[in-house]
């Protein structure tokens, strides 16, 4: 499977990412990966191809942002299809791959 | 005049009127006179006359030496809670700080945000001086104080905005979080690179207090202050909230009724790295959260963290070297404390 699509973050979304939830203030988790994240995914996985995900020039990853966002994504649809549709990197913190990588893993559950 | 005016019908009706109106004002007045101010709480009007009103008292409360709740926690607390007492007394109270030798800016955050919060001041009137010191005086002018309070005269002149708060909307605010953590890097590191621990801590700072500081989500204001040292690399950062305290939050205390006696738990002591470890968990809090403060505990070991403090209920923790203790004066809320350097 081909790379067809590139998202960077800091240019398409913010720099400065929130926390999880939209009820919790701006540029939370959840409006980046229901305004924007998820309809690139759908397309991937429909057209059967990877997206790019470029993790690079943000101020800092909150677990409650990248929990709210790809461990959401991650407990609804499963992790295999996104480790599939996903690859990841970060000029300036390789670190973060992993940490994004693992959330998807591990997302922490929901409320039940 | 009016033929109307001269007629007995009219001045009859006339004379009822004014006999009605002359009743209905001495009833009133003697509903005034009635009134019992509660304890000294200024009468409105009617039979008081201005020169039987006292206005309540003025307490001055007087700081400790060394006003820091990072290095004087104890008496710094008690301070605050004597200036409480007098305000639930409808006294009202006169910070006096004229006498500190020893000032840090997590006092004066603290004092601002004590003297904004209405559970605090109930209405009373808060009176205040600044440190004589010459030193001491340019920081607290330069702590931004003046902004949130009402002086006499011009206020004194502050070029740099370090108080971050205004009316946050009880949220995470990503941008506030970016303009403190800007004020941090231009003056300690020389630049804008990236430092994500830093950003990290106050993106999950502000979540902790938006969700676990009251048992409403977002119940609380933050309080945030940014000190640039001018003799030095070092930016100082205070994050509070007089919410509920982290030791005394839905998921602590959740944890606390699950596991005190299954544990042989004493004390919130012995809960201080189970919070850091992120051991803290609740069957009735939402299960995905509680990363926060563990990722908060982590970002404070990078090395340009010089200090990382936590006060919150009976807990002083130190991040950087392990040392917690209990302290006897109760802090109702969290107050974080770092200082970065670029040693």
């Amino acid at each position: 499977m081909e790379i067809k699509d590139t998202l960077i973050i800091a240019k398409e979304f913010v720099d400065n990412p929130g926390a999880r939830d939209r009820e919790d203030g701006a540029n939370s988790g959840q409006q980046f990966l229901e305004d924007l994240f998820v309809k690139r995914f759908d397309k991937a996985v429909l057209e059967n191809y990877i997206i790019m995900v470029d993790l690079t020039g943000v101020l800092g990853y909150p677990s409650s942002f990248v929990s709210g966002s790809f461990g959401k994504l991650s407990i609804e649809r499963g992790s295999a299809i996104l480790l599939k549709h996903l690859q990841f990197k970060s000029n300036n913190n390789p670190l973060n791959v992993d940490k994004v990588i693992n959330e998807i893993k591990n997302p922490t559950p929901p409320k039940k | 005049m009016k033929k109307l005016y001269t007629t007995s019908k009219f001045k009859r009706l006339n004379t009822k009127r004014s006999l009605d109106a002359i009743k209905k004002n001495r009833k009133r007045k003697n509903k005034h006179g009635s009134f019992k101010p509660a304890n000294n709480a200024r009468p409105s009007g009617g039979m008081y006359n201005r020169q039987h009103y006292t206005p309540p008292p003025i307490v001055p409360i007087i700081a400790p030496t060394n006003f820091s709740l990072i290095y004087n926690t104890e008496e710094t607390l008690n301070y605050f809670h004597k200036a409480h007492k007098e305000l639930k007394n409808k006294n009202r109270i006169l910070f006096d700080i004229s006498g500190v030798t020893t000032l840090t800016t997590d006092a004066i955050a603290l004092q601002i945000a004590k003297i904004k919060d209405a559970r605090f001041h109930l209405n009373s009137g808060i009176l205040g001086n600044a440190p004589t010191d010459e030193t001491l005086k340019n920081l607290f002018s330069q702590s931004g104080f003046y902004e949130y309070v009402n002086t006499r005269g011009v206020k004194p002149v502050n070029n740099k905005k370090l108080l971050i708060h205004e009316i946050t909307n009880n949220k995470v605010e990503p941008d506030k979080a970016k303009e403190a953590y800007l004020l941090g890097l231009r003056h300690t590191f020389q630049n804008e690179e990236i430092f994500e621990p830093l950003y990290n801590i106050l993106i999950e700072i502000m979540q902790n207090t938006n969700n676990h500081a009251g048992a409403t989500r977002g119940k609380y204001d933050w309080w945030l202050h940014v000190y640039n040292h001018p003799d030095s690399f070092k930016t100082s950062y205070t994050f509070l909230d007089l919410g509920v305290g982290i030791f005394e939050s839905l998921p602590v205390q959740s944890f606390k009724r699950d596991f005190l006696e299954l544990l042989g738990l004493k004390s919130n002591l012995e809960l201080v790295p189970k919070l850091f470890a992120g051991e803290i968990k609740s069957r009735t809090a939402r299960p995905e959260r509680g990363k926060g403060i563990p990722q908060v505990y982590e970002c404070s070991q990078h090395k340009a963290f010089e200090t990382f403090f936590l006060i919150s209920n009976d807990i002083y923790a130190n991040l950087k070297t392990g040392e917690n203790k209990i302290i006897k004066t109760q802090f109702n809320g969290t107050l974080f404390y770092w200082e970065l350097n670029n040693k």
